[in-house]
C-alpha cells in the first residue's frame, strides 16, 4: 500500500508540490508566529521580572489593591521592615529589595534643557546596598547608578529623550512626603539607564533610598519590598505560586502580604494572553486553507482515478483499503509539506531568535502592542512547540485526506465504471 | 459439471424518466471448462450479464450460482472475497494502474489475498509471489517486459498484462469484456489464442462478452442477447 500510494503522489509532480508548498507555508508562519509570541512573552516577562516587579512584592495590607494610586497612608514601617528583612534572611530569601514607590512630577526648565516642561513619572526609590531583586546590571547605564548617599537621580532612557536631559542637568522632583505632604527638590541627573522594559524607561525615575527618607521624611518607611526567588525566568515562572505561599506564611505575623509577579502584573499577562488566543485564530485560518488544499487534491486525485478504485474493488480490494490508500497519499503530501514547512519555519525563526525583527516603523511605540519588550522582537524556537505543530500539520493533513476519501468506493463497481 | 447456473435472472436501470430492462428473465447454465461468449447487438445486455457474473453490480430479481454459491445469500464481504478468489476479469480499456509496473501490475491481484489463499497458491514469501507473476507474465509471453510500465507498452501488450493479472490468482472463470475492441486483428488474434490456450491447458472457464466476429470464431458456445432476452 505505502508503495502504491507513494507512486500515486509522485503521479501529479505538480498538483502534489502545490499542495505540500502550502502546507508547508502554514506550517512554516505557525512556528514562525508562535516562535515570535513565545519569544516576545519571554523577553516581556523577563522585562517585567529583571526590572519591575522581580519575583513577588511584600506591602502593607490595603497596598496591593490601591497600588495604581501610590497610596502614602499604607507603608511599611521601619520597625516592620526591619523584622521582615530579618525573617527573609533566616529563611533563605536573601535577595530582597527594600523600595519606596510614588508618583511624582519632574519639572526641567530651559537652559540647560532646550525646552522647559514637565513629566509625571514613577519615582522608585531603592536601598541602593542590596537590589538584588532586581537585574539591573544587564542595563545600559550612562552616567552612574543609583549608590549610598550620592545626591542624584538615574532617568529611565525614553524619559531622557523625552525631556532631551543629559547627565548632570539638573531637574526639579514633586512628590507626596510620608503624611501626604508635598516636596519639591532640586537634584542631579547622575545616570541614564536603558532596561530594555519600555514601561520603566518611560516613567520612572530610581533614587537611592536613603536619599529619598531624607528629602521625604520617611523615618524609615518603605511602600514595599521586593523579593526575587531566581533570575532564571522559566524557574521563577515554575516556582512563583509555591513560593509565594511560603512567604505569605512567614510574614503573617508582621501583618504584611505578598504577591507573586503574576497577580502584580495580571493586566499585562491577560492581553498577552488575548494576543496569544488571536494568534491560535490565525494559526487556524492558516491551517484551515492547508486542508482545504489538501481536500481539493484529494477529491481531484480520486475523480481522476475512478477506474483505478473500480478496478481495485474488481480484484478484491475493499473499501476499507481504498480510503487508507487515498488517506495515505494526502498524509504523505502533507509529510512532505509539514517536513519542509518545518525546515524552513525553524531556521527563519532561528534567524529571528538572534538577530530579532524591529517593527518599530510597524507597531510604533512598543507600550502599545501590550508587550513589555522594546520595538525588537526576539523569537525563541520551543521544540516542545515544534513537534507540537508537525503533529499538528500531519493531523490535519490525514484528517483532510480522510473526509475527502471517506465516500470513496461506494456504490456498485459497475456504476463507477460506467462514470468514468 | 456446471460452473454459473442463472435463474430467472433480470436487472432494471431506473433512470429518471423511465425503468430500463437490461436483462430479462435470463435461465443459463455454463460448464467448468466452456470457452464461451455472450454475444448481441450493442446494449443487448451482454455485458450488463458479464458484470453480474462478476459482482460488480446487483441483481434486481433472480439469482445466481457461481461454484454452488448462490449470489442472494452474499453478504459485502463475501462479495469481496468471490471477486478476489473466485473471479478474473479484463476489460476493453485495461485497467491496469499506470504507476505500477507489468510485474507490479500483476502483484496487485495477490496483494489482497489472505495468507491461507496465498498458501492455496503456493506463495508462502515474497519471492514466491514474484516467482508466480513472472510465471504469469510468462503465460501471456511478456516475461521479459515484467519492469516496464504500461505507458511504454502497445495496446496488445497492456491487455495481456491485464490477463496475467486476472489468472495469476489461479480464478475459477475468467470474465473478458469486450477484450479486443481496441486492437487490432494481429493483437486481437494473440489475445483470443492465448485465452483459448488458457481454457485448454489449464481448463479454465472463459466467458466472453462481445460481438466481434474474430471473437465468435474462437469459442466453443455463444449465448445470443437481444433486448435483454435469450434468443
Amino acid at each position: 500500500m505505502l508503495k502504491l500510494a507513494f507512486r500515486g503522489v509522485t503521479r501529479y509532480k505538480k498538483r502534489t508540490i502545490i499542495t505540500a508548498f502550502a502546507i508547508g507555508i502554514a506550517i512554516v508562519f505557525s512556528i514562525f508566529m508562535k516562535s515570535l509570541l513565545t519569544g516576545v512573552a519571554l523577553d516581556s516577562d523577563k522585562n517585567l521580572i529583571w526590572n519591575d516587579t522581580s519575583s513577588a512584592k511584600i506591602y502593607a495590607p490595603g497596598y496591593f489593591e490601591e497600588r495604581d494610586y501610590y497610596p502614602i497612608d499604607v507603608l511599611i514601617t521601619e520597625e516592620q521592615g526591619n523584622a521582615l528583612e530579618q525573617k527573609l534572611e533566616e529563611n533563605g530569601f536573601t535577595n530582597y529589595t527594600k523600595e519606596f514607590v510614588e508618583s511624582a512630577q519632574i519639572m526641567f526648565y530651559e537652559d540647560p534643557f532646550p525646552t522647559s516642561g514637565s513629566i509625571t513619572a514613577v519615582l522608585k526609590a531603592m536601598d541602593s546596598s542590596n537590589t538584588s531583586a532586581y537585574k539591573f546590571e544587564d542595563s545600559q547605564i550612562e552616567g552612574d547608578w543609583i549608590s549610598n548617599n550620592v545626591d542624584g537621580v538615574v532617568l529611565g532612557s525614553k524619559l531622557s529623550q523625552d525631556m532631551n536631559a543629559e547627565v548632570g542637568y539638573y531637574v526639579t522632583i514633586q512628590t507626596k512626603g510620608k503624611g501626604g505632604f508635598i516636596q519639591a527638590f532640586d537634584i542631579p541627573i547622575i545616570g541614564i539607564i536603558s532596561t530594555g522594559d519600555p514601561v520603566v524607561d518611560a516613567s520612572t525615575i530610581f533614587f537611592d533610598y536613603n536619599t529619598i527618607n531624607d528629602y521625604l521624611e520617611l523615618d524609615g518607611y518603605s511602600t514595599n519590598y521586593s523579593v526575587s526567588y531566581s533570575m532564571n525566568i522559566a524557574k521563577v515562572k515554575s516556582i512563583s505560586d509555591s513560593e509565594t505561599a511560603i512567604l505569605n506564611n512567614l510574614i503573617v505575623p508582621l501583618k504584611l502580604e505578598a504577591y507573586s509577579w503574576r497577580e502584580i502584573a495580571d493586566d499585562i499577562l491577560q492581553l498577552q494572553s488575548s494576543k496569544g488566543g488571536f494568534s491560535n485564530i490565525f494559526l487556524f485560518f492558516t491551517f484551515f486553507i492547508a486542508v482545504v488544499g489538501i481536500s481539493n487534491t484529494m477529491l481531484m486525485a480520486i475523480s481522476e482515478r475512478k477506474n483505478e478504485i473500480a478496478m481495485l474493488k474488481t480484484l478484491g480490494y475493499n473499501n476499507k483499503f481504498i480510503k487508507r490508500l487515498f488517506t495515505l497519499e494526502g498524509t504523505i503530501i502533507g509529510f512532505l509539506g509539514v517536513f519542509c514547512g518545518t525546515i524552513v519555519g525553524v531556521l527563519i525563526s532561528l534567524y529571528y531568535q538572534i538577530e530579532g525583527i524591529d517593527l518599530s516603523s510597524f507597531v510604533g511605540d512598543s507600550e502599545s502592542i501590550g508587550y513589555r519588550i522594546n520595538s525588537v522582537m526576539h523569537a525563541f524556537v520551543s521544540p516542545t512547540q515544534v513537534i507540537l505543530i508537525i503533529i499538528l500539520g500531519l493531523f490535519v493533513s490525514m484528517v483532510a485526506a480522510y473526509f475527502a476519501v471517506r465516500r470513496t468506493g461506494r456504490g456498485e463497481i459497475a456504476e463507477m465504471f460506467r462514470r468514468i | 459439471m456446471s460452473l454459473i447456473k442463472t435463474y430467472n435472472l433480470s436487472k432494471v436501470y431506473k433512470t429518471q424518466s423511465e425503468d430500463v430492462h437490461a436483462l430479462i428473465d435470463i435461465s443459463i447454465e455454463i460448464k467448468k471448462g466452456e470457452l464461451l461468449a455472450i454475444s448481441g447487438p450493442s446494449g443487448s445486455g451482454k455485458t450488463t450479464l458479464l458484470n453480474l457474473f462478476g459482482l460488480l453490480d446487483n441483481i434486481t430479481s433472480g439469482d445466481i450460482e457461481l461454484d454452488n454459491v448462490k449470489y442472494s445469500t452474499l453478504g459485502k464481504k463475501d462479495k469481496t472475497e468471490i471477486r478476489r478468489n473466485m473471479v478474473g476479469m479484463i476489460f476493453q480499456s485495461y485497467n491496469l494502474i499506470p504507476v505500477l509496473s507489468a510485474s507490479e501490475n500483476v502483484e496487485m491481484a495477490l496483494n489482497c489475498l489472505s495468507k491461507e489463499q496465498l498458501a492455496a497458491l503456493n506463495v508462502n514469501n515474497k519471492q514466491d509471489k514474484k516467482e508466480l507473476c513472472y510465471k504469469a507474465l510468462k503465460d501471456v509471453g511478456l516475461e521479459n517486459l515484467e519492469n516496464r510500465r504500461p505507458n511504454e507498452l502497445s495496446g496488445g501488450q497492456q491487455q495481456r498484462i491485464s490477463i496475467a493479472r486476472a489468472i495469476v490468482k489461479n480464478p475459477k472463470v475468467l470474465l473478458a469484456d469486450e477484450p479486443t475492441a481496441n486492437l487490432d486483428k494481429t493483437n486481437s488474434l494473440h489475445i483470443l489464442e492465448l485465452i483459448s490456450n488458457l481454457n485448454e491447458t489449464k481448463d479454465l472457464t472463459c466467458i466472453y462478452s462481445s460481438h466481434d466476429k474474430l471473437v465468435l470464431d474462437h469459442v466453443k458456445r455463444i449465448i445470443r442477447l437481444e433486448d435483454g432476452r435469450l434468443c
